[in-house]
């Protein structure tokens, strides 16, 4: 068996290994890591506008191009999330909440390291899972119905609890106030307009990128902006530059969150339409539950931002499995590759793996490369960036303001958009200063369509039968219901032993 | 050099602004007819089949008109976000879009876009339907999927890429032609729809040929009859739906429009150059290779066409809608 | 937007009081700010949830729907409305009779702060207005100018280089390299 497989094997790596494919996946990386980096473009936009250009060259060196961009915006993407609290893509999203309190700290160039290390960490994860595993777990995706898909969408918004940091009631009413935005548009059942209030675009719903754009780097440079003074021009200053690699003992204790991010990964990518950005949010909440200093996150806990970014990139390998071995799109990034894929001639789908059995070793050799070297270049070029934040406030709040406006024109070509980012940024001011946090609210918005329209097919073709007749989901159920109870009743049961030796706990913590 | 006059002529009166016009070049109907950049939009988001078509064609209409032609993504609301801002161009010829069947048929959903708005310019390529099912299913033919659903009407499903889409509405006519009554998962696209039915969530996907091929290749989905008017010559031991005597055809379709209003030359101009570009080679092989058909029907014959569609799918929308 | 000066925030103000909720290994108490100012502050928040919640109840009653589905297009936001009611009773009970945890306090606002804000929010909507209209990059480099003495740039460097550093950058990366209608 191994030895009829190790001819279309090393083919398929040999194929790669050619100067001119390494060229492309150079000139991947520069674009990757320049279009991650920018608020409002994301790696769809890249891998779309490539794709133009790729047509005409043969299918390993496109697929190397679009690949290797897709890789490298997931490490360019980290930026902007810890500099300048806005993510820059979706996928980075878990990345702000660590990552930019971590950089007021004065910690920016640690925390990037540690990000980088923690991405080619999850990278490599998931590149392991498509070479070993793929058919096999592209099968476990297909079991993923309606209602497993349902259930699963329960499961993460459990999450909301968590990333509320505390403030639960407000916390739950910003998730709530994410569903309902999920809402505004055309019914994904009947396709009846609800809340479009005689908009046209809100006809499309929403739009998810702008939204949160305005909610975490908008509403946080208009906050610096009320609450300045007039002589008062520096960011806080950076005040630990020395430290830029994380120690061993550091990097000891990230083990576990490494570990809790690559799982929760690899998990999450494999299921059809959801991706790094909910990947990256469930697995920092995961970390904390299991952490020894669950009150640091969100509050600059280098465990939380390393298990969100491993996490995210984690789901890179469970992605493309999915997109090649089902021939459904993984996300929005595979769906602009499967077309691209078709016109060379090559057919995602349950055949793939079959017919082009080289094409898998070519894939992961690829994009093995590619994680290499975009995490070296990250090294490289953080001391650079950093120098961002050093830059007197005039400069900064300029720059975010007006390349997140144009950033987000870029995603649809739409003014519509750059004004609701706008309208966002505000909302997200008045969550800010009122206290509301805005993880539960962008949980809401990208889990909503999902939860609804998934339990609402579910109900169509079985009725709640459907549900309650899946193992699956009832599992899935089943472990929402546990992330909701066993926290306040450990804790319950744990304040009732404390209050017996209040005395010796005080030394604690 | 024109946009600067052009900017130099709006400063001056900057708070026109406000109405939002954008930038109208008067050149259009003095000079020759293609002088400037020409701006092919597309009104879906990239990746799609017909992103695919607009970014094939535009280098080889390039070629044919000898000026850019530079393509735009402004995907939103089903594409009427694009539709209504191409309504709102300067009829000259230089603001394209791209279109598919919801020109015709978002009328019917409550949307403002009336087909009458628009000068079609021609048709590139059609995708014709197919009814599949699970390799498993208990259905070998088409009538036994119409008796199944006639001895318990309403427990036959299928899946579909969303209500009034150009997959949903065939099915509607399925029902109505069988006089039967089925029910309708929509899903978010035709990727996750066929999935579904390859998956066994449905009972039966109704689909693209070409969109349906990659499961049916994979042996996961089963062809049960053909929506197109001959056998198809890829697939001839599957037979069409009218030799089980249900009269229904159906095929999704890409073309490109300009505003109305725009001078009868340009388009011909337009139509002509697309003719071309449709019959070259390498446009034929990148959408055969989509699983696809290239085809061109020109402008006279698409204002017909899309007439037709939507007397076609306007009852068959009002059915899915439930009015 | 309205706000008080928050008398009580110490130095420490922000690290101390966490959550007595989710935090097991946390016992201290949160630090309760329980000041006439603040908990009336407090009502805004929940007036806004329970204004919003009411909102969608009203708007969810146009839903109307032809076809006959179990749980139609209105039951879903209706539920979460009904949600939000609930929340913004809660809030109003919980942190306006029983005060504010001090993690809720924010930043005082300046009145130099709300004059820039003020400042910018006219400058950027100029500047969407302008786009279709005027050169990219020249409204790019005005916008910026405007924004950067806004923000008390003086001299040459901030008010012409950075301007046209930003404006050329932009220019090549969105118009010449991603070719962006603009």
């Amino acid at each position: 068996m191994i030895q009829i497989a190790a001819s279309p094997v090393t083919d398929g790596i040999m194929t790669v290994l050619q100067p001119d494919t390494l060229l492309y996946i150079g000139l991947g990386i520069a674009v990757g890591m320049l279009v991650g980096a920018f608020p409002g473009v994301t790696a769809t936009m890249a891998v779309a506008l490539a794709s133009g250009f790729t047509l005409t060259l043969d299918p390993i060196q496109g697929l190397a191009v679009l690949l290797t961009i897709y890789v490298a915006a997931q490490f360019g993407d980290r930026v902007p999330a810890i500099l300048i609290n806005t993510p820059g893509t979706p996928a980075s999203i878990s990345t702000t909440f660590d990552g930019y309190p971590l950089a007021l700290k004065g910690q920016a160039g640690l925390a990037l390291t540690t990000s980088a290390f923690g991405s080619a960490f999850g990278m490599f994860v998931g590149i392991i899972i498509l070479a070993v595993a793929a058919v096999p777990l592209s099968e476990l995706a297909r079991q993923f119905g309606p209602p497993e898909m349902f259930a699963l969408v329960v499961f993460g918004l459990t999450m909301m609890v968590g990333v509320s940091s505390g403030r639960i009631i407000k916390g739950l009413a910003a998730g709530a106030f994410g569903l309902l935005l999920s809402t505004v548009g055309r019914d994904p059942i009947t396709g009846d307009a609800r809340f479009t209030l005689n908009i046209l675009e809100l006809n499309g719903g929403i739009p998810f990128i702008p939204v949160i754009i305005g909610f975490f780097g908008i509403a946080e440079v208009l906050n610096q902006i009320l609450t300045r003074n007039r002589l008062e021009h520096h960011i806080k200053p950076v005040a630990q530059l020395g430290q830029w690699m994380p120690g061993r003992q550091l990097m000891r204790r990230l083990l576990k969150p490494m570990g809790i991010g690559a799982a929760t990964g690899s998990v999450v990518g494999l299921v059809p339409a959801v991706g790094g950005d909910i990947a990256g949010v469930i697995a920092w909440e995961n970390a904390r539950k299991v952490s020894k200093h669950p009150e640091e996150f969100g509050k600059g806990s280098m465990e939380g931002l390393t298990a969100g970014d491993t996490s995210s990139t984690a789901t890179l390998g469970g992605s493309v499995t999915t997109t090649m071995a089902l021939g459904v799109p993984g996300d929005s990034v595979m769906a602009v590759m499967i077309g691209s894929m078709m016109i060379w001639g090559i057919q995602p789908g349950p055949a793939l793996f079959s017919t082009h059995p080289d094409l898998v070793s070519s894939l992961v050799t690829i994009m093995v490369i590619a994680t290499v070297l975009t995490l070296g270049l990250s090294l490289l070029r953080m001391r650079g960036m950093v120098r961002l934040l050093e830059l007197p406030s005039h400069y900064l709040w300029v720059i975010i303001l007006i390349f997140c406006m144009v950033g987000t024109y870029s995603i649809n070509n739409s003014v519509f958009d750059v004004f609701m980012m706008m309208v966002f940024g505000a909302v997200g001011l008045f969550m800010l200063r009122f206290g509301f946090p805005a993880g539960p609210a962008v949980l809401g918005l990208i889990l909503g369509p999902l939860a609804e329209s998934n339990l609402r097919r579910a109900l169509i073709t079985d009725g709640w039968a459907s549900i309650f007749t899946s193992p699956i989901a009832m599992v899935l159920l089943a472990i929402a219901v546990a992330a909701l109870v066993v926290p306040p009743v450990r804790q319950h049961a744990k304040r009732r032993r404390i209050a017996g030796t209040a005395a010796e706990e005080a030394r604690v913590s | 050099m024109k946009r600067i006059t052009r900017s130099l002529a709006f400063g001056a009166v900057g708070v026109l602004a406000m109405t939002g016009c954008a930038s109208g070049s008067n050149s259009a109907s003095e000079a020759e007819f293609p002088t400037d950049d020409i701006r092919l939009t597309v009104p879906w988001a990239a990746g799609g089949s017909g992103d695919l078509t607009a970014r094939t064609i535009a280098p080889l209409l390039e070629r044919e008109l000898g000026v850019e032609v530079i393509v735009e993504n402004k995907p939103g609301a089903n594409g009427s976000v694009a539709y209504n801002w191409l309504k709102d161009q300067e009829p000259d010829g230089y603001n394209l879009s791209m279109m598919g069947v919801e020109v015709a048929t978002l009328q019917f959903q409550d949307y403002d876009i009336d087909p009458a708005n628009y000068a079609p310019i021609g048709q590139g390529l059609a995708g014709p339907g197919a009814i599949a099912v699970p390799t498993d299913s208990p259905f070998e033919t088409l009538e036994d999927l119409i008796e199944a659903a006639k001895a318990s009407p309403g427990d036959v499903t299928y899946s579909s890429p969303g209500v009034g889409s150009v997959w949903d509405s065939p099915a509607q006519g399925l029902q109505e032609l069988a006089g039967i009554e089925l029910t309708s998962v929509p899903f978010d696209g035709s990727a996750p729809a066929v999935a579904a039915a390859a998956a066994g969530d449905v009972d039966f996907s109704i689909d693209a040929i070409g969109t349906q091929k990659a499961q049916v290749d994979a042996g996961k989905l089963r062809y049960l009859a053909m929506l197109t008017d001959e056998r198809d010559p890829k697939n001839p031991d599957v037979p069409t739906a009218k030799e089980s005597g249900i009269e229904l055809t159906n095929a999704s379709w890409v073309g490109i429009m300009a505003p109305a209003g725009t001078p009868d030359e340009v388009v011909q101009q337009l139509s002509d150059a697309m003719a071309k570009a449709v019959e070259d080679p390498e446009y034929r092989k990148v959408i055969e290779n989509s699983n696809l058909v290239p085809t061109f029907k020109d402008s006279d014959e698409m204002k017909e066409f899309l007439e037709s569609e939507a007397n076609r799918y306007g009852p068959w929308i009002a059915l899915a809608q439930g009015k | 937007m309205t706000d008080h000066e928050s008398p009580v925030r110490g130095e420490d103000a922000p690290t101390a009081g966490l959550d007595p909720g989710t935090d097991p290994s946390q016992e201290i108490v949160p630090l309760l700010v329980t000041d006439r100012a603040h908990r009336l502050r407090e009502l805004v928040p929940a007036g806004v949830t329970l204004a919003f919640g009411v909102t969608i109840l009203v708007l969810a009653q146009d839903i109307n729907s032809g076809v006959r589905v179990e749980l139609g297009p209105p039951f879903w936001p209706t539920m979460l409305a009904w949600c939000l009611v609930v929340l913004g009773i809660l809030m109003a009970a919980v942190n306006v009779l029983r005060g504010v945890s001090s993690t809720n306090l924010p930043d005082p606002l300046t009145g130099w702060g709300m004059g820039r804000m003020a400042g910018t929010v006219v400058i950027l909507v100029a500047y969407l207005l302008l786009w279709n209209v005027l050169q990219f990059w020249l409204i790019t480099f005005a916008a910026t100018v405007a924004l950067t003495f806004l923000y008390g740039g003086r001299g040459w460097k901030p008010l012409l280089l950075f301007p046209a550093i930003v404006a050329v950058v932009l220019h090549f990366l969105f118009v010449v390299a991603l070719r962006v209608n603009l």
